[in-house]
């Protein structure tokens, strides 16, 4: 091992959580997890037996934690996130990387960014899209294919929540068309089928975000359907297919009929395959999240509370606007009623 | 709600029942309407087409030496056309439907078909189904989708591997329009879920790139039609993108992606893979939030019992010709001008659309520059 940081402490021992350990055990000498349920905690235990095991920071507290040097992850539940966030920068913490959705609230992800700034907290948001890679190794390879500018991303599918899986997606949106988005109209509607929990909703729906020169993201997840979700990025000529791995198909226009007839309208199909695999930089899903840890302990954020929090607000701006009945402009803002309204999101 | 007819259309019985068709009368002598002017110059027993455009008209009449050809219905007057025994067809462009469509009428023609959108809006539309049912008017629509037979083989198909029933479905693609195709997709959605939309949100723009007319737009964009118990149906059509637009149909477990490809005989046909999750792995973990990776292809090739788009266009007249009632009727028609315009309003406005949309506001009134 190759020590990172002195310490390391990872807040909430589920699914993510876990995962976040056995990195955080690999870069830290010191590791700490902090999980309130006791059954959890007992796994976390056996896993690893060297860590100091606690229901709640401050039984950190109580041992001694060395706060200041230490890298915090934050992989609880979207509700509580920016509680633990201000208890952490209450310690001393300066380097956090938190799991998505950053906050529950766009006052709460605003709040944070703001406290970050002014503490000089390094804050990081796991979008794992973005620590993958996906969006400069796409743009790599539609160069090299001259492929133009990408101008709508298309991700459907069954019950994968429009939160917990979509805001990876709105990120990559970002990224992809280099800015974020200006509005939002969305079905989205939650459901009590959160496995995580009963007190976390399941976002079914469509929700469309609208970016500058006419590009849009599309999210489509039907909470009736259990088919993972694919992904589509258009160009003015050509698609790139997206499974739920990440591996890629670029397929476009037969280049002489697109130039016998020019006009956009004069649709065809895009059948000739291109590409077809891993787009080449794209890292899997534990190589990403490495790096998201190393990027915290070292103060250079690939996707920072910034990002984090347009994220959120993009997210939230769907679910207000669908139960609203209206198109929401992004960004909301974090002073009024939408920006302080708390959602049961995961 | 609105309920329409889902049933099949039995396009080729139809068709073969007809025999010797009554005078015909092809209003617009556009691409879709040459095609109907051959299907009715080769069953009618005379044919008149109009056309206001004099090199149109010159073109009309070098493929049809037999027919009258005229700039416009008044000058068939003069020439004693047939009216109360002619079946018409109306192909010019989406505003000028509704004006025909009562001209033909008022002549005493009980026999129409309708090229799509029924009408520009929903007033209009919803006028030209009152006049037929008030005047006895055998109204068709030709939402040509509903002729290929694709969504009754389509829950053949899913009957026979026990996919159970659609939830959503999906088209995207490039600049195809809302309208223009979209409408095709829309109808296919309330055929396949058995019940009109009951909402709509959309992004829908339209541009001054109408192939067709520069005073016509092409409506590019996103619309997310709602229906009962949680169905969408999405349409996600760029006007910055060439690509032809893809189809996939979804199921609690399993997706069905719908194309057109190329026939030997030169139309084109409907090809369907369907594809499902692992069987053993749903059991597993029947919980619909555990999502997999439908992958394991249960079909895939043509979808038996359709036609292809020439041959339903071909065959979309004959709807009017005989003496039953059309399947594919202005009921039809006008459910889905109440969700394309719904679809427009609500990307306009930047609202939700209730639908159908109430007769008497401001959104039924309103006309839209649609094709």
């Amino acid at each position: 091992m190759t020590p990172i940081a002195a310490a390391a402490v990872v807040v909430g021992y589920g699914s993510v959580g876990r995962r976040h350990a056995a990195v955080a055990s690999s870069l830290a000498p010191t590791l700490a997890i902090v999980e309130s349920k006791a059954e959890a905690r007992d796994g976390a235990a056996a896993d690893h037996p060297q860590a100091t095991i606690a229901p709640d920071l401050a039984g950190l507290d109580a041992a001694g934690f060395p706060w200041p040097d230490a890298v915090a992850v934050i992989a609880t539940w979207g509700p509580s996130h920016a509680s633990v966030f201000h208890a952490l920068a209450d310690r001393g913490v300066r380097r956090i990387l938190c799991e998505k959705p950053m906050a529950s609230s766009v006052c709460d992800a605003v709040t944070m960014v703001a406290r970050a700034r002014r503490d000089g907290i390094a804050l990081g948001v796991h979008h794992y899209v973005r620590y993958a890679g996906l969006a400069p190794a796409l743009r790599t390879l539609a160069a090299e294919h001259q492929l133009g500018q990408p101008v709508s991303l298309v991700v459907e599918g069954g019950a994968a929540c429009l939160l917990t899986n979509g805001i990876h997606f709105v990120d990559f949106a970002s990224e992809l068309f280099d800015g974020e988005p200006e509005r939002v109209v969305s079905t989205a509607s939650g459901d009590p089928i959160n496995p995580r929990s009963p007190d976390l909703h399941l976002y079914g729906g469509t929700a469309i975000w609208s970016f500058a020169e006419g590009r849009e993201a599309i999210i489509s997840f039907s909470n009736r359907s259990s088919v993972a979700p694919s992904a589509r990025i258009f160009y003015r000529d050509a698609v790139v297919e997206l499974d739920g791995a990440l591996e890629a198909r670029v397929l476009r226009r037969d280049p002489e009929a697109v130039q016998r007839f020019p006009a956009v309208t004069r649709t065809g199909p895009a059948s000739e395959l291109r590409f077809q695999g891993t787009i080449p930089g794209v890292r899997g899903y534990l190589e990403g999240m490495r790096r998201a840890f190393e990027d915290v302990a070292g103060g250079d954020v690939l996707c920072p509370g910034e990002a984090g929090a347009a994220a959120v607000t993009a997210c939230i701006g769907a679910l207000v606007a669908s139960r609203d009945g209206r198109s929401v402009t992004l960004p909301v803002d974090p002073a009024s009623a939408q920006g302080r309204e708390p959602w049961p999101i995961s | 709600m609105m309920t329409i007819a889902s049933g099949p259309v039995e396009v080729s019985e139809r068709a073969s029942r007809v025999g010797d068709w009554p005078p015909g009368l092809v209003i617009g002598y556009g691409s879709i309407g040459r095609r109907h002017a051959e299907t009715l110059g080769r069953r009618c027993r005379s044919l008149a087409i109009v056309n206001r455009r004099p090199e149109v008209r010159a073109r009309a009449s070098a493929d049809h030496p037999h027919a009258w050809v005229a700039p416009d219905l008044e000058s068939l007057d003069a020439r004693g056309f047939p009216w109360a025994d002619a079946m018409a067809v109306i192909a010019t462009w989406g505003p000028s439907h509704a004006a025909f469509f009562h001209a033909l009428a008022d002549r005493g023609v009980r026999r129409i078909l309708c090229e799509k959108p029924m009408a520009d809006s929903v007033a209009a539309a919803a006028e030209m189904l009152e006049r037929a049912r008030r005047d006895g008017i055998v109204l068709g629509v030709n939402q040509v989708l509903r002729h290929t037979g694709l969504v009754p083989a389509l829950r053949a198909l899913a009957a026979e591997h026990g996919v159970g029933e659609p939830v959503q479905v999906v088209v995207r693609g490039g600049a195809s329009c809302l309208v223009t195709n979209g409408v095709h997709w829309v109808d296919a959605a309330i055929q396949l879920f058995g019940a009109a939309p009951e909402r709509v949100v959309s992004t829908a723009g339209g541009e001054a790139i109408n192939p067709r007319d520069a005073t016509l737009r092409f409506y590019g964009g996103t619309a997310v039609w709602s229906f009962a118990r949680g169905r969408e149906a999405v349409l996600s059509l760029s006007n910055h993108s060439s690509v032809f637009p893809t189809v996939t149909i979804y199921y609690r477990d399993a997706a069905a992606d719908v194309a057109l490809v190329p026939a030997a005989d030169g139309d084109v046909a409907w090809h369907v893979v369907l594809r499902r999750r692992d069987p053993e792995l749903v059991q597993r973990w029947p919980a619909v939030t555990r999502t997999g990776a439908a992958d394991e292809v249960v079909h895939a090739g043509p979808l038996s019992g359709t036609l292809g788009f020439a041959a339903a266009l071909a065959a979309a007249p004959a709807d009017v010709a005989g003496d039953g009632a059309p399947a594919v009727s202005g009921d039809v028609g006008l459910a889905a001008v109440h969700a394309v315009i719904g679809a427009l309003a609500g990307g306009r406005d930047r609202i939700a659309i209730t639908l159908p949309i109430p007769l008497h506001s401001r959104h039924a009134i309103e006309p839209w520059p649609i094709s």
